[in-house]
């Protein structure tokens, strides 16, 4: 038997009355140290991803935000109760820190699509008629269209770095210049300065009327949850 | 399921469920893709996919359809010039 994890916790989550987790299991607390963990038993070797387990993970770590600060755990994270230990032994100084920069944050999340009319032709990122101009210079247009969309990616993803600098702590921006969604970004924000977010960001959305924004929020902050240890540790050199 | 959408981009009832789609992939984006991980122990199966939206191709797909939706509202003028409706959650 293993546990399924939820999210790690800098107090208890108080989470007495809530329906139960995956599988029908008991939602746990377990508290070691400074630290606590919400999980619950989990008889399988892989976790189904469904709709309703995708849902109650969420609901359980979304529980537990609304009371304490939480690290969610991402879907999926089976371990065994002696790696369990392990993990929060070896780990805690690194979750407790975590736990630290995150606290009384959300994250909220952007994210903008490019229409035609951003300035973008569908002629400059399409691969051209080699009949018609020969595969060098093909090749030479299809290359000049994706460096125009990237500098228009990379332009758009300093001017929203820019314009929500002064109300985010932290940032996490992916753009994808020769994809229609260019452009991903996850803030986290204190809890306090949500409106000022919000009044930021609709300031920005009115610049650009000629993108679709796609914002959503509050969330736990899934995207600033890790520590960055998993990988070194894992090939034993940590 | 509750919207955690700031801005409710549609209203109307086919919209309002493109709504509540968007607002399942956002969480699928973070639920799946983000979060604390411990190395090696992430075992989730997909053979059973009611959820045909894991990864971020889905979710290009959704916006593509969000798109399709914001297209038909422009396309009504009635639609067109309410104004936009946000979230109860937020």
């Amino acid at each position: 038997m293993k546990f399924y994890l939820y999210c790690v916790t800098d107090a208890d989550p108080n989470l007495k009355d809530d329906p139960g987790g995956l599988a029908e299991q008991i939602v746990e607390v377990i508290n070691s140290k400074s630290l606590f963990v919400v999980a619950s038993k989990f008889d399988g070797e892989a976790v189904p991803v469904t709709r309703e387990n995708v849902l109650q993970h969420e609901a359980i770590v979304r529980k537990s935000f609304s009371n304490t600060t939480v690290l969610p755990f991402r879907f999926g994270s089976l371990i065994t109760e002696s790696g369990l230990e392990s993990y929060l032994k070896t780990r805690e100084h690194a979750l407790v820190e975590r736990l630290a920069q995150v606290s009384g944050c959300v994250e909220m999340s952007v994210k903008i699509i490019w229409q035609n009319s951003a300035g973008i032709e569908d002629s400059e990122v399409t691969v051209p008629d080699l009949e018609e101009v020969g595969a060098g210079t093909a090749f030479l247009m299809f290359k000049r269209g994706e460096y125009r969309l990237e500098q228009e990616a990379r332009e758009l993803e300093a001017w929203l770095a820019d314009g929500l600098k002064d109300v985010v702590r932290q940032e996490q921006i992916t753009i994808e210049p020769t994809q229609r969604l260019v452009l991903s970004a996850s803030y986290l924000v204190e809890r306090a300065r949500l409106t000022d977010y919000r009044r930021e960001l609709g300031r920005l959305q009115a610049e650009r009327t000629n993108l679709h924004f796609l914002s959503s929020g509050p969330w736990p902050p899934y995207t600033f949850a890790n520590i960055d240890l998993e990988f070194g540790t894992h090939f034993g050199v940590s | 399921m509750s919207s955690t959408f700031d801005q409710v981009i549609v209203g109307g009832d086919v919209e309002a469920l493109e709504e509540s789609e968007l607002s399942l992939l956002e969480t699928l984006d973070h639920v799946l893709n983000r979060g604390l991980v411990i190395a090696g122990e992430i075992t989730i199966s997909v053979a059973d996919v009611d959820l045909i939206f894991v990864g971020l191709n889905v979710l290009v797909s959704s916006v593509e359809t969000a798109n399709e939706v914001l297209r038909s509202r422009e396309a009504r003028p009635v639609l067109s010039t309410a104004p936009t409706e946000r979230s109860a959650d937020h």
